[in-house]
């Protein structure tokens, strides 16, 4: 029962935790600007100086990479493998999944994405010093008084740009005022630079609250609560502080007289936490403490762990993910690789059981798989080889035995590409194509299987030829994109786009739409080649023709579905069917050109030649549709948005109207020679 | 024997066969394809609604070729108005009809849907929004675009105030040169408006048109008109003071004064009234766990008519249709708030007589060239295996 006193003494109690639980906020929010505003000195020698942690001191069992590469982590709002994490943050600063590194005796290895983040976690001295920074112009080097190397385009250590981070840093702020459209290359590329050696300094100290010991000597608050105060394991400190803070609320019962006492302490506390952590990353990305509740599926990371253990009301599953951070400091704590490899497997499965029953271990192992089979990287090259061997056994064997081996050759590269479309809808839980990335896959194969399907039926081998080509530049294009990108494939999915029906519907629709526009384009290259090449076998090339014809129909009726459903979508989403938006002006231009080749046709201004240049400027109007209004960075699709590609469209667009006047050229003087054959021939 | 009017009859037919002609299709699409790419490219430079106005909501459009040179354009309501008539005069007229062909008839009553959809929608919809924080009510919505002149009775507190509204279409053609004036019989002064600014801000002024050493400046307008504070400069008659300011972003609205009554002039987005009311019962918004990124958003609401309530839930992808009306989840705000902090619900909600028009069109299109198409295709793979088997 609830006496007067006793109710009196709860409210103090009460009011004394939000007293200390206030004090211990305002505290840590000094703690993060501190760390924010703490540069490191520029070193006079990186690789010594760099106050970096120390390396393990002795190396990894060789097996250790694959052991961690299963565990799941939270990054970018889902669930994946290390290995995945570790992929794409090697492949933002790289622009390539492996690393190429000199070792000490003068030979080169390549370092896995996997086998590079264990040396920037195990190893962060050794990490500083390989050439993992891709840079696309020494420009940026000389700017920042730096040496460069002999290639303008060449890969650095962090060790060799550290001198230059702060300069780089200030500049690249001063970069970030403007929007990011306003930017010139050489600026994105002082930007991105800025931020990837930020990334990385965030990763080789990404062990430093595991690796690093809390000294609370002289902090009375704390210090008669640990057997040696002097080194308190970061695991220790979150198991008592909460209870410490509790204690500390109950004992003052009068909050404000000891304010002041409670505030110096606290004060003591951050400095050494400070002193212990301060490398921490402010924002980290990678959260590696599975969540303790099920319910909750946002994971911690370590710097997030430390604000709730300041917490008083901590909560007891709060508490539990405690061990977890004691299985990391076992890593660190390891004497031997023996301890080491099993520290490894201890973690690795606590995690992963942590993580069983929200179900968020069920994609993993799958994702895991998925990037080890690596589908795309062969379907590419089978592609490619398909083409090589294809085309000889098209051209020199006439019998329908070489026919068919050619088209078989076609067979495994394009079930390849669909396996890798259907793992990905697998683990994504979502239809084919959510992300710019997944429409260059999708638009290959929906290119390949159109040209497929004409093959069949006609019959002729160009196209079947043109199919293995177009699967290889198309896997190509995805992985320079992936490259160029640097982030995940496979990121969660905005509000809006969260609805399987119209991805599955409206994406996927206008997403054939391209694919057969560009397939008609890549057509009507192969027919005026033909016809240039060879015209006295015109004839040859009329399939090409009937081909180019009945693509663009196929493309109408797709990009027309496709934009309409966008209507109905939008209509649902954002109260309006059409909006003049740039993405569905885009998908406009699409079906007018269609429309207007058709009509043309129909109304005899063009024939097959006229419908070839249609469909070259087909390709020109697909590429700006699908590439370039996301790169005018404005209207509503600003999930599609995408930067750095102008130059490269406007190379490809280039390309086209050079074949464009060619190819006008060429029908002018096609026309005159007929017309001369004709008055030779006196039927003028 | 030639009748009198076969000289117009002849004309009549030209300029028939003119509409219905093929080359008049190819020479209206171009134009149409050409207006939206460039209509597009110009929405980085002067945002998408005036981009939107100038290229395609109208009937001229003037293009700054290479920046200075002005290059006139048929306007998207022109094109489709033509386009319209193309259609009608050559598919649905000229062309001849097969009964075993029917897709292309099909598909082009389809576009003359889609076009009569869009004509209604441009004319005759109303798009707005409304924003509530949790527990608050509404039976309006604000206009987006239009915005109106509130002129408000001071009584006492708890009486209901009298309050005269113009609409901003009224006056915003008010020059210095051509100021309009606003009376009304009940009203013991009238209002005079020298300058209508679509989007202002003050600055300090001495010049003849500040208030108080303040005055209000033009801007560009903004990229969506929800970025824009308009304003106006009026003076009064048989009111005190004779001259003021009114500006959307002012915190204290001005106040005349007519003898012993006094009047708050406010500038405020148009309202149009629900025939329903809505209460935010609960907002949700998630983010991905350690991102920024939301996750879903979501409007609990409760809708009330008369004395029948019942809730609904509102979110992306999932409008609430209610006599006549749409409520969609449109945002939140504020967006730069702080973790916890308390937030409104932005929905925006849509008045369209042509409802679901544009859906049934577009099905009817597709439908038409599924067919179309679908016979074409099939022509071709008879021809194809006869001549293989030939």
């Amino acid at each position: 029962m609830n006496t007067p006193a006793r109710h009196v003494r709860t409210r103090a109690a009460c009011l004394s935790k939000v007293i200390a639980f206030a004090i211990a906020l305002a505290a840590a929010a000094g703690f993060l600007s501190k760390t924010q505003a703490e540069t490191p000195p520029q070193p006079s020698d990186p690789a010594a100086d760099l106050s970096l942690p120390e390396d393990l001191p002795f190396e990894l069992p060789p097996d250790i990479p694959d052991l961690l590469a299963g565990m799941p982590v939270q990054e970018g709002g889902r669930i994946k493998p290390l290995s995945t994490f570790a992929r794409f943050a090697l492949l933002r600063l790289n622009a390539r999944t492996t690393l190429s590194v000199s070792e000490s005796d003068g030979s080169k290895t390549r370092l896995d994405a996997m086998s590079w983040l264990c040396e920037c976690l195990f190893y962060p001295r050794r990490a500083v010093t390989r050439p993992c920074f891709n840079i696309d112009t020494d420009e940026i080097i000389t700017a920042l008084g730096l040496r460069a190397h002999e290639k303008k385009r060449d890969r650095y250590a962090y060790a060799e740009l550290a001198p230059g981070r702060d300069q780089l840093v200030l500049l690249a702020r001063a970069m970030g005022r403007k929007e990011s459209r306003e930017l010139n290359w050489l600026e994105r590329q002082v930007v991105r630079l800025a931020e990837n050696m930020l990334f990385f300094e965030s990763l080789i100290h990404y062990g430093d609250f595991a690796r690093n010991r809390l000294d609370l000597r002289g902090i009375s608050l704390f210090e008669d609560k640990f057997d040696r105060p002097e080194s308190v394991p970061l695991s220790r400190f979150l198991e008592t502080a909460p209870a410490i803070l509790r204690a500390l609320g109950e004992n003052t019962g009068d909050a404000a007289q000891n304010s002041d006492q409670v505030r110096q302490g606290i004060d003591l506390l951050f400095e050494r936490l400070n002193q212990a952590y301060g490398a921490l990353p402010t924002a980290p990305t990678l959260a590696v403490i599975p969540s303790a509740d099920p319910k909750n599926d946002a994971w911690k990371h370590p710097l997030s762990l430390i604000e709730t253990a300041l917490r008083p009301d901590m909560s007891e599953s709060a508490r539990s993910t405690v061990a977890s951070v004691q299985l990391w400091e076992a890593l660190y704590a390891a004497e031997s690789p023996k301890d080491f490899r099993q520290a490894v497997i201890d973690l690795v499965s606590y995690t992963a059981d942590r993580a069983e029953p929200a179900g968020q271990n069920a994609k993993v192992a799958l994702e895991l798989r998925y990037y080890r089979m690596n589908l795309l990287l062969w379907a590419q090259w089978l592609f490619v080889l398909a083409f090589v061997a294809g085309a000889p056994l098209w051209s020199f064997t006439r019998g329908k035995a070489g026919y068919w081996a050619a088209m078989a050759l076609q067979i495994p590269p394009t079930l390849l590409l669909a396996a890798a479309i259907t793992l990905r809808c697998i683990i994504r839980g979502r239809p084919p194509v959510t992300t710019l990335y997944e429409t260059i896959l999708f638009t290959t194969l929906t290119a390949v299987l159109i040209a497929w399907t004409i093959e069949v039926i006609q019959r002729g081998w160009i196209i079947g030829v043109l199919a293995a080509l177009l699967g290889g530049a198309g896997l190509f294009l995805a992985g320079r994109y992936e490259a160029a990108e640097g982030m995940d494939t496979m990121p969660a999915v905005i509000a809006v786009l969260d609805t399987n029906f119209w991805l599955a519907t409206h994406v996927t629709t206008i997403t054939i739409g391209y694919g057969a526009g560009l397939l008609a384009a890549a057509l009507a290259h192969a027919h005026m080649l033909g016809v240039l090449l060879f015209p006295s076998r015109r004839e040859k090339f009329a399939g090409l023709q009937r081909a180019i014809y009945g693509v663009v129909c196929f493309c109408l009726v797709f990009s027309l579905a496709g934009t309409v459903l966008g209507g109905v979508w939008a209509s649902r989403s954002w109260g309006r069917f059409w909006g003049w938006d740039p993405k569905e002006n885009g998908a406009l231009m699409i079906v007018l050109w269609c429309l207007i080749l058709l009509h043309a046709r129909r109304g005899g201004f063009l024939a097959g030649w006229g419908m070839s240049l249609g469909s070259v400027v087909l390709g020109m109007v697909v590429a700006f549709s699908w590439w370039g209004v996301n790169a005018l960075g404005v209207g509503l699709h600003s999930y599609g948005f995408t930067s750095g590609i102008w130059l490269n469209l406007a190379l490809f667009w280039a390309i086209e109207l050079v074949v464009l006047a060619a190819g006008l050229g060429a029908s002018v003087s096609m026309e005159r020679r007929e017309r001369l054959q004709r008055i030779q021939s006196g039927n003028p | 024997m030639i009748p009198r009017n076969a000289g117009l009859t002849q004309f009549a037919a030209a300029i028939f066969r003119c509409f219905a002609s093929y080359a008049m299709s190819v020479i209206l699409l171009t134009l149409l394809l050409v207006l939206v790419f460039i209509g597009t490219i110009e929405q980085v430079r002067i945002g998408l609604y005036p981009a939107q106005q100038r290229y395609f909501e109208s009937f001229i459009a003037v293009f700054p070729l290479f920046g200075s040179i002005p290059l006139p354009l048929p306007g998207g309501y022109l094109l489709i108005t033509l386009i319209f008539i193309n259609i009608l005069c050559g598919a649905l007229i000229r062309a001849p009809k097969h009964l075993r062909r029917p897709g292309l008839l099909i598909a082009h009553t389809g576009v003359l849907l889609l076009g009569v959809w869009g004509f209604v929608t441009f004319h005759y919809s109303l798009t707005g929004y409304v924003d509530l924080e949790e527990g608050e009510s509404a039976s309006t919505f604000k206009d987006y675009l239009d915005w109106e002149l509130r002129i408000t009775e001071l009584g006492n507190p708890g009486t209901p105030a009298r309050q005269y509204v113009v609409h901003h279409r009224d006056f915003d053609s008010a020059r210095p040169e051509k100021p309009i004036s606003l009376e009304h019989p009940q009203l013991p002064f009238s209002v005079t408006i020298y300058r209508w600014l679509p989007n202002a801000a003050p600055v300090p002024d001495s010049g003849p048109d500040s208030v108080d050493g303040v005055t209000l400046v033009p801007c560009p307008t903004a990229a969506e008109p929800s970025g824009n504070l308009p304003g106006l400069i009026l003076s009064a008659a048989n009111a005190a003071p004779e001259k003021g300011l009114v500006w959307a972003g002012q915190r204290a609205p001005l106040v005349l004064t007519a003898g012993e009554r006094q009047y708050r002039l406010d500038l405020a987005p148009r309202e149009w009234p629900l025939p329903f009311s809505i209460k935010l019962l609960k907002f949700r918004h998630e983010t991905h766990p350690g991102t920024a990124m939301p996750s879903h958003f979501s409007s609990r609401v409760e809708v009330r008519e008369g004395d029948a309530t019942r809730e609904v839930e509102i979110r992306m992808n999932e409008p609430l249709r209610h006599r006549n009306h749409t409520l969609y989840q449109a945002s939140w705000g504020p967006q730069n708030a702080e973790p916890g902090a308390q937030l409104y619900s932005v929905l925006s909600v849509s008045r369209n007589p042509a409802g679901e028009w544009a859906l049934y069109a577009s099905l009817i299109i597709t439908a038409g060239l599924l067919i179309h198409y679908g016979q074409v295709f099939r022509d071709f793979l008879q021809k194809s295996s006869g001549k293989r088997s030939t």
